[in-house]
């Protein structure tokens, strides 16, 4: 436990230590707000045995976000943005649309982003665009007893699913709007083209395209 | 400031660290509705156990015996272990009063035509069945009824044996079990034709779909029960039993003549379907269209997993085939008892090559569905009851 605050302690410090009056070369920028991430889906047929036209939904969500920005030169920013881990609920669609929720799967998407900010450290609004990469976790698939009805399971012999984790670019729309005393607003709109498989117990698989949107809200502070 | 600065420090950490937690795959097990008891009433393809054994592939694997649809839609309720209530001891049946699944294996909406036992107050009756188990019936219940498909088969059987003079009054005497002799005889007419035979047979059809309603409504809906699934007639003329008899009335008529025949039995179903329909219009019951869904499984068994749609699976043994089309039959116990999955699976036919090759097949025997066909069924029947916000 003292190790770990130790840990924690150290980046802090560094942070603190660089502290500066704009977003200029060395500066670190901390921010923490919400996130709503709305997949775009284009969902596939579920494989047989099943109805044609089996699709599936994928619901958006929200949650505490956050994230840190270094900034290499005046205009050049390193991002990684955190966040507590999105629960999407998955519902039924095509020819089961209408059965309900069928499940619902935890993401974290792990992100970093080059960003590069335009107009003047000090200007008072700063807009930037960012490209990176992102790896989608998805983990801790929950089906619910529709998706087993559905799958001709039983309670004794329920219908499971995951969902694959998966690599792909995240382009990013922002800007950043300065405050007093070193604090900012931070407003960023990204897209993450992503596709991806979720696969059932019963071995039948369903493709998605996700294409996740997010849109992101924070209050930060310059070190 | 700076404490601020620290605060905002310790909620990042705070978020990253939060990020780090797992979780695995799993499923909720809970059904959403959770009924306290299924009652089934209806004919074999629901009957489960009537005979000690049901009318699909014998599991080898006592423990885990395959599932037919009722089954598959009871489980998801929360009844895991629905049974038969009318026990066949050889001789008579016997009821076992822990058990809630009424149907029994060759039941009729109209079991006069039942030649074996031509009552309507025997457990063959899918009606006296309801009359019994409405005895039983709790609102909170989820009751389902199947019937049509022995009556059709049964007309189809005597309109096929119309042809001399003794068949016709054969045919008009099973019409006039439900029909008045009156109506049977003005249809037909002093010089009776396939075509008015035919007209007869859809309003005999049509009125053993007026009798299943009719009994739904007094002995289920009338008793407050508030989910009810009726299942329609699905297409008899699909199964191998009545493809092999479709042949052998091209053989002897042509083609044309086996056309017309399946037509008129395919107007006959609609016709009982229809007033099954109609007669359960504006209650609370959920009408499942078998007619439909299986048209559907007919016609792309591929998109269902399914490559046989029109062979048997079962084995054909000495003493276990059906008298008119040669076909194993599930009626005979020697086919009960060689149309294991055990047996099957190390018995490989001519063109299969998997020892599971009897999962894609549609059909057990010539007339009733592989335990994967009452899978597909039963997930159907629920992906309606979700809809309904039941599942």
């Amino acid at each position: 436990m003292k190790n770990t605050k130790q840990f924690l302690l150290v980046p802090a410090l560094l942070l603190c230590a660089a502290a500066a009056q704009a977003q200029t070369a060395g500066t670190w920028l901390l921010r923490a707000g919400a996130t709503k991430i709305t997949p775009n889906v284009t969902s596939d047929d579920l494989t047989a045995p099943s109805l044609a036209g089996t699709k599936a939904s994928i619901g958006s969500s929200s949650r505490l976000s956050g994230g840190i920005t270094y900034m290499v030169d005046n205009n050049l920013a390193i991002d990684v943005p955190v966040a507590v881990p999105f629960q999407h609920d998955i519902s039924g669609d095509g020819a089961i649309l209408g059965a309900g929720k069928i499940g619902d799967v935890k993401a974290l998407p792990a992100t970093v982003m080059a960003q590069w900010r335009f107009l003047e450290p000090n200007a008072p609004v700063r807009p930037y665009i960012g490209a990176g990469i992102t790896y989608a976790a998805f983990y801790g698939a929950k089906s619910t007893s529709t998706l087993t009805a559905l799958t001709g399971g039983t309670p004794a012999n329920p219908t499971t699913l995951s969902v694959d984790s998966k690599w792909a670019a995240t382009l990013q729309l922002g800007a950043s709007f300065q405050l007093k005393d070193g604090w900012f607003i931070d407003a960023s709109y990204t897209v993450t083209p992503l596709r991806t498989r979720t696969t059932l117990s019963s071995g039948q698989t369903l493709d998605t395209t996700l294409n996740p949107s997010s849109f992101s809200l924070s209050i930060g502070m310059r070190f | 400031m700076k404490q601020w600065k620290w605060a905002v420090v310790a909620t990042s950490c705070a978020i990253v660290l939060a990020g780090c937690g797992g979780a695995s795959d799993g499923s909720d097990t809970t059904p959403k509705t959770v009924a306290p008891s299924v009652k089934v009433f209806g004919d074999s393809i629901m009957d489960s156990g009537t005979f000690g054994y049901k009318f699909t592939i014998q599991s080898a694997d006592a423990s885990k015996p395959f599932l037919i649809f009722p089954e598959v839609v009871a489980a998801n309720f929360g009844v895991s272990n629905l049974c038969a209530f009318f026990r066949f001891n050889g001789t008579t049946f016997v009821p076992n009063t822990s058990c809630t699944s009424f149907a029994v294996g060759g039941g009729r909406v109209n079991n006069l035509t039942n030649t074996s036992a031509p009552s309507n107050a025997v457990p063959f009756s899918i009606p006296y069945q309801m009359s019994v188990g409405a005895a039983t019936l709790s609102a909170s219940d989820l009751v389902i009824v199947d019937g049509g498909g022995n009556d059709l088969a049964d007309l189809t059987g005597a309109y096929l044996g119309a042809t001399t003079p003794a068949g016709i009054a054969t045919y008009m005497n099973l019409l006039g079990t439900l029909l008045p002799p009156a109506t049977v005889s003005a249809i037909i007419g002093s010089t009776p034709t396939a075509t008015s035979m035919g007209t007869a047979a859809g309003a005999y059809a049509q009125a053993v779909g007026q009798t299943l309603a009719a009994a739904v409504k007094t002995n289920i809906v009338a008793k407050g029960v508030n989910k009810v699934v009726v299942v329609n007639s699905p297409d008899i003329t699909v199964t191998p039993r009545f493809m092999a008899v479709l042949s052998a009335v091209a053989a002897a008529g042509g083609t044309a003549q086996r056309d017309a025949v399946q037509a008129a039995v395919r107007a006959w179903t609609a016709a009982f379907n229809g007033a099954l329909a109609q007669g359960l219009a504006g209650t609370n019951v959920q009408l499942y269209d078998l007619n439909t869904e299986g048209g559907k499984i007919s016609a792309t068994p591929a998109q269902f997993a399914l490559t046989n749609i029109t062979t048997p699976a079962c084995p054909k043994v000495a003493g276990g085939l059906d008298s008119t089309t040669g076909q194993a039959s599930l009626s005979q116990p020697a086919t009960v008892v060689a149309c294991n999955s055990a047996s099957m699976s190390a018995n490989i036919p001519v063109g299969e090559t998997a020892a599971d090759w009897w999962t894609r097949y549609a059909y057990s025997d010539n007339f009733h569905p592989t335990p994967a066909l009452h899978k597909l069924i039963g997930q159907s029947i629920n992906l309606q009851l979700a809809k309904a916000g039941w599942l």
